[in-house]
């Protein structure tokens, strides 16, 4: 056995922490809700006015903008008429716009992190085994707390999905910008470029595969996450996994699952094929 | 009549032991007294009580057998244990029936008001100057005066609309509730909200009422959570035979249960726990003791129960023994 008196309380800290971020800051986090959910349900309203045609169309354009094949296009299509001949294109565009919403915040975190981090060597010691525990944390421990705060619904289950998907973006970022040549910052020197201007006009862009690919993986954490935030209350695809998980109808969750299948194959495979072209641009590039 | 002098021996050995009882002050029952011990908090509190009690006041020594429900059950018809207390018989009937053909008793109803149903928190509808919370919907009574009190209860996710919290999926109340949504005229005026898992509803609530906003949801007791937070039940119209559906809930009864055995050997022992009579609401409040004093045990929650409660159990007990357990405590 562990002796006893080596212990320290940190269950008791957890629990006052929280009680005083509800009590006293309690409002600050609904205004933050309130923020959130306004961009939320005009993506969500805007998905859903569209006719599904027409965005079975804009995904099957965004596959061939990407990939410049037919096959990728085809993909997409029959994805999307899967998940609507089985009954789920309503939940599925819930669920898309709550994926859409969660990478975009994390994307706005992800990548500024990921620079800072490359660049600094301070952000990389704090950042790291901050991001070691977002990653392998389980999701649980700060869904509920996250329902506390925010009250239950989809903004609690975005935060949650930022706080999963949000590491792979930061490492990818931080990655590519290291991986940069440096005989091409030089160069970039030697003509004078400014500080901000070396960042923008060349070090991200030729980090914009690696980025990509964290975008990628960020993306289907996302998707992974759907049903997890089903059990704090966000509708879409995942609750009605849930549902068919907790009454034993195992073909309804079955269906569900497989719409977030097809939703996850489709996202991967757009966005790898946009990394793919990054990638072939900068090599084209590099070999002139 | 081999058998027949056998329990010739143990009458005679029974009478051995009661006398020496008696003579030693000692428990009257001769032996440990067996408390079934489920795995939920309530029941474990009130053998915590039960055991107190047994000790200080009449001298007797327990023993916790631990075990799921239908163990318990089975233990008890065969005489294993003595006691089983908390126990719902109308939600068991099938294995109580069974347990009840072997002998075993109902010696009382424990508390009479287990119930379900509808809660708000207080201050929605008195205010909390305390809190500087006002009262956003003053009139609030009943389920019908909910949908004229959408607004109160917004769903921000669908703005204009109130929110009701449902039971997670899956649970038996989700459809009740569902029956009683349109039942009460809500569907239009309010969303139907799913909170996904019961530890989604829980915090939900405690979330809410710790910020003084206002909830309404679905709940039941005797739970911490309501010993913990003031809660309003809303009122709902009667069952009738027309309507079994949407209505109040019938508040259900939770017994104190003894073995045949137990009633044939105990006397003063038995009439305590035919007496032992507490309410939902005081069970909900051992259970938030044991939620608000982190690291306590059931037995302090006991101890707590037994130091403000003094004219609740000391109708329980003999004046001997309320003399005994108070000087104990």
């Amino acid at each position: 056995m562990f002796p006893e008196g080596f212990s320290w309380p940190l269950e008791k800290w957890v629990n006052g922490f929280l009680d005083w971020l509800v009590t006293t800051h309690g409002h600050t986090f609904e205004a933050i809700n309130w923020g959130v959910l306004q961009v939320l349900i005009r993506v969500e309203r805007g998905l859903a006015a569209l006719p599904w045609w027409l965005i079975i169309a804009i995904m099957a354009g965004l596959a061939w903008h990407a990939s410049r094949s037919w096959r990728l296009p085809l993909l997409v299509i029959a994805s999307f008429l899967l998940i609507g001949s089985l009954g789920l294109w309503a939940m599925a565009v819930q669920s898309m716009a709550l994926m859409i919403v969660a990478v975009l915040i994390a994307v706005l975190i992800g990548v500024p992190l990921g620079v800072l981090m490359a660049e600094l060597r301070a952000v990389e010691l704090v950042l790291r085994p901050i991001l070691d525990l977002m990653q392998t944390m389980p999701p649980f421990v700060y869904l509920v707390p996250a329902v506390m705060l925010f009250g239950l619904g989809k903004v609690p289950a975005i935060v949650a999905t930022v706080i999963y998907a949000v590491p792979p973006l930061v490492r990818l970022t931080s990655l590519g910008i290291k991986l940069v040549d440096s005989e091409v910052i030089e160069a970039s020197q030697a003509f004078g470029t400014g500080r901000m201007a070396q960042l923008l006009k060349v070090q991200l862009p030729l980090a914009l595969p690696n980025i990509m690919a964290g975008i990628n993986q960020c993306t289907m954490m996302a998707l992974g996450m759907v049903v997890i935030a089903s059990m704090i209350g966000a509708r879409g695809l995942g609750e009605h996994v849930l549902t068919g998980i907790q009454r034993l109808d195992v073909g309804k969750a079955v269906a569900g699952g497989l719409a977030i299948v097809a939703l996850a194959v489709t996202f991967d495979r757009i966005t790898q094929a946009y990394g793919q072209r990054l990638m072939r641009y900068r090599q084209v590039q590099d070999n002139v | 009549m081999k058998f027949k002098s056998t329990l010739a021996a143990l009458a005679l050995g029974a009478a051995v032991t009661a006398s020496a009882g008696s003579a030693f002050a000692a428990c009257e029952l001769g032996r440990t007294v067996k408390l079934a011990d489920g795995n939920w908090e309530g029941i474990q509190v009130l053998n915590s009580i039960s055991a107190m009690i047994l000790k200080s006041g009449y001298d007797c020594d327990t023993e916790m057998v631990a075990g799921e429900m239908v163990p318990l059950f089975t233990a008890l018809g065969k005489n294993d244990i003595d006691v089983f207390l908390d126990v719902w018989i109308t939600n068991n009937q099938e294995v109580w029936d069974k347990t009840a053909a072997q002998g075993a008793v109902v010696l009382g109803v424990l508390y009479p008001d287990a119930t379900e149903g509808w809660y708000v928190p207080r201050y929605v509808i008195e205010g909390d100057k305390a809190r500087n919370i006002e009262a956003k919907a003053p009139g609030l009574k009943s389920v019908a005066d909910l949908a004229a009190n959408a607004k109160v209860f917004e769903d921000p996710e669908e703005p204009g609309k109130g929110r009701f919290v449902n039971c997670p999926i899956g649970w038996g109340c989700e459809q009740r509730n569902n029956a009683k949504v349109a039942a009460y005229g809500m569907a239009d005026a309010f969303t139907n909200f799913k909170p996904g898992t019961g530890a989604a509803l829980d915090s939900a609530f405690a979330g809410a009422y710790k910020k003084g906003e206002p909830i309404l949801g679905y709940y039941w007791e005797p739970t911490w959570l309501l010993g913990v937070q003031d809660m309003v039940k809303l009122e709902e119209p009667a069952c009738t035979d027309a309507n079994k559906d949407a209505c109040a809930s019938p508040l259900t009864e939770a017994s104190a249960t003894g073995s045949a055995k137990f009633v044939a050997d105990a006397s003063q022992v038995e009439d305590f726990f035919r007496n032992f009579k507490t309410s939902s609401a005081q069970v909900s409040t051992m259970l938030a003791y044991l939620k608000n004093n982190e690291g306590s045990t059931r037995d302090d929650a006991a101890k707590d129960f037994l130091k403000n409660n003094e004219e609740t159990w000391s109708k329980w007990v003999t004046p001997e023994a309320a003399a005994k357990i108070k000087a104990a405590l």
